[in-house]
């Protein structure tokens, strides 16, 4: 089925027009399971883009084949589960806890390996920085404390950063050079470490969002994207060029976005009125699905190859989708 | 169940080698205020000028409770959002309340406007809300890290930014003074019009309970760390100093709710599901188990300054008095 903009174009350009508006097909669910009884917090594709993980408002992950099946049931964790990333190789996976802690398992069975108390609040978001393994590896972690801080995997701090406000979401750029966290003040703070990650510079942009849902970097030009609780997605390109501003949600939250890097990027964004949208890299929505009209939709990833999105909601669904054919 | 709840109790007693504990406190009740899932966020507020309590929980409501079983009224706002904490709205009306919401605004009700009035907007959820002693100014706590006094008719007057999430407000009027605590384990004290006047680190990680004695220039700190600090004040806030430390129990876990009357009787809540009550001087003076199966999260004593309510996190309200000297 395709979106009204995309026969826009076909039309356009079967009679000689010429538009900017690209042809496109809408995405496409080809599977949907009840992933969780409970709200998910977050869904993300393993880096070879052949599994998913998912953490829940009850305190448990689970790692997926892209056919429904579930590979590990990641559970021991107080809840609730805020997020949950794969390593950069895939072998592991850390998720965050209301604890305060970090745990990271084996992605295959779900061991747990390490369980790391990064702070004596709640831990908002976390990564594993290569290089490193499951056991080795530096942690970059957010907190309600207000802390932005990189450890080694002894616990002992490398850096740390007082913000004001949740230091909730955390995004290293793909090179690890840069890293972008947010503050529910709105800021946007990009972090570039030195090479030992015992200092680091801090550029803060103030967003319009007020609390940041979710960060992504574009990976395919210097760009950030932000959602937010004004129910946007902000694109700031790094380089200082201005801002572009996305209508996310027509109610509520922005609560997630993603760039789907195929034979073009695009943005997929969703938020509290069900929708999944997206959007050309230059800010024209391109398709929209009415996923959950009742239910917040509360994440979104596209797999590395950018042919796959996942959606998840507040109800436990977790949609798989076509994208980008 | 009640049965095996005292059973649990004594068996608490003997552990701990306080054959008197179970004598002074008497379960007189029990019921389901909230019906809640999972880690759900709940208070219990007791009124000072009448025997009406409040519940708040995350499933959007407040409850208004004119001793057990009597309900009186219940807010909410549309959309539902999570309730985070209130505060019965000093001078008014039995059921006017203030309460703190996740959507980014306080919410008054009261007896002569149908319809509530918001507060706000914040950057993020607003954690606590209360009113300034003397200046009786609206004062607000968010997970934007920020700390604002607001007018009669809602105008912003001043705003601090403190570290990290600022999660609860207390007030007292003995020394003229508010107090916030943020999850990084710090308490700040603001004058009546919204001055920061000091700060004080606890030590204890993330505070879940903050509050002043109304009769006496003391504080009470309780969180992450399981143990009750006791602060003593003898020049105003400027300058408090450590009275005594309650340390936890062992397996007691977070320590979630504090409350303290006018003989100087502390009640504390924890994950373990316990009630207990200590002295000033650290002695425990009784426990009751509240529940074998949720976390004790709220607790108040009422006007009488011997019945005392509890919630726990499945939204059950126990009732309780105090029967010793």
């Amino acid at each position: 089925m395709r979106s009204p903009l995309a026969w826009l174009a076909l039309t356009a350009t079967a009679l000689g027009a010429s538009l900017s508006v690209p042809s496109w097909s809408a995405p496409v669910v080809i599977a949907q399971w009840r992933a969780s009884s409970v709200l998910i917090q977050y869904v993300e594709f393993s880096p070879d883009g052949d599994r998913l993980v998912t953490a829940d408002g009850g305190g448990t992950g689970q790692i997926w084949k892209l056919d429904g099946q579930t590979v590990a049931v990641l559970k021991g964790q107080r809840s609730p589960m805020f997020r949950a990333h794969f390593s950069g190789d895939g072998q592991s996976v850390i998720t965050t806890g209301y604890d305060g802690t970090g745990w990271v398992w084996m992605s295959t069975g779900g061991e747990p390996l390490r369980r790391l108390q990064l702070h004596r609040a709640a831990t908002a978001d976390a990564y594993l920085l290569p290089p490193g393994s499951a056991r080795t590896a530096d942690v970059v972690s957010g907190s309600d404390d207000g802390t932005v801080v990189i450890s080694r995997a002894d616990g002992q701090t490398l850096w740390s950063r007082q913000f004001s406000g949740t230091s909730r979401q955390l995004r290293p750029s793909q090179s690890v050079d840069l890293i972008a966290a947010s503050s529910d003040n709105g800021q946007l703070h990009l972090i570039s470490p030195s090479p030992d990650r015992r200092s680091a510079t801090v550029r803060s942009i103030q967003t319009p969002h007020g609390r940041i849902n979710l960060i992504r970097f574009n990976p395919t030009q210097p760009e950030v994207a932000t959602a937010g609780a004004d129910g946007t997605i902000s694109l700031i390109p790094l380089d200082g060029q201005p801002q572009q501003r996305l209508v996310a949600s027509t109610k509520g939250w922005s609560r997630g976005v993603a760039y789907c890097a195929g034979t073009a990027t695009t943005i997929l964004g969703v938020g509290d009125d069900g929708v999944l949208r997206q959007w050309s890299q230059r800010g024209q929505l391109l398709a929209s699905l009415s996923l959950s009209p009742s239910a917040p939709l509360t994440g979104v990833d596209c797999s590395p190859s950018g042919r796959q999105a996942v959606v998840v909601n507040g109800n436990g669904q977790l949609w798989l989708l076509s994208v980008n054919p | 169940m009640f049965r095996r709840m005292a059973a649990g109790c004594m068996a608490l007693a003997s552990v701990l080698g306080t054959a008197a504990v179970a004598a002074p406190l008497q379960l007189r009740s029990r019921f389901s205020a909230h019906q809640l899932q999972g880690e759900a966020i709940v208070q219990v507020l007791c009124s000072e000028t009448s025997d009406a309590f409040a519940t708040t929980a995350s499933d959007g409501f407040v409850r208004i409770w004119k001793g057990p079983n009597q309900q009186l009224v219940q807010h909410t706002v549309e959309p539902k959002s999570m309730m985070f904490n209130g505060r019965f709205i000093p001078g008014g009306a039995p059921t006017d309340f203030m309460a703190a919401s996740y959507n980014g605004f306080a919410y008054r009700w009261s007896a002569t406007s149908p319809e509530p009035v918001k507060i706000g907007p914040h950057l993020s959820g607003v954690t606590d809300v209360t009113f300034a002693p003397r200046t009786g100014l609206v004062v607000t706590a968010s997970d934007d890290g920020f700390v604002r006094f607001w007018s009669a008719d809602r105008q912003l007057l001043t705003r601090t930014a403190l570290p990290g999430v600022t999660r609860h407000l207390a007030t007292s009027t003995p020394l003229q003074s508010v107090a916030s605590s943020q999850d990084k384990g710090t308490v700040s004290f603001h004058s009546p019009e919204g001055t920061l006047l000091a700060t004080l680190p606890t030590g204890q990680g993330r505070l879940n309970a903050l509050t002043f004695s109304a009769h006496q220039p003391l504080l009470l700190t309780g969180g992450f760390d399981g143990s009750i600090k006791i602060w003593t004040f003898s020049n105003g806030v400027t300058r408090p100093r450590l009275l005594r430390t309650i340390p936890p129990v062992p397996k007691q876990g977070w320590l979630e709710g504090l409350a303290i009357n006018r003989d100087g009787v502390i009640a504390a809540v924890s994950d373990d599901g316990m009630l207990r009550l200590w002295s000033l001087g650290g002695q425990l003076l009784g426990a009751q188990l509240l529940s074998e199966d949720h976390h004790a999260m709220s607790v108040c004593f009422a006007r009488d300054q011997r019945t005392i309510h509890a919630l726990s996190q499945d939204g059950t309200l126990s009732t309780l008095t105090w029967l010793g000297k």
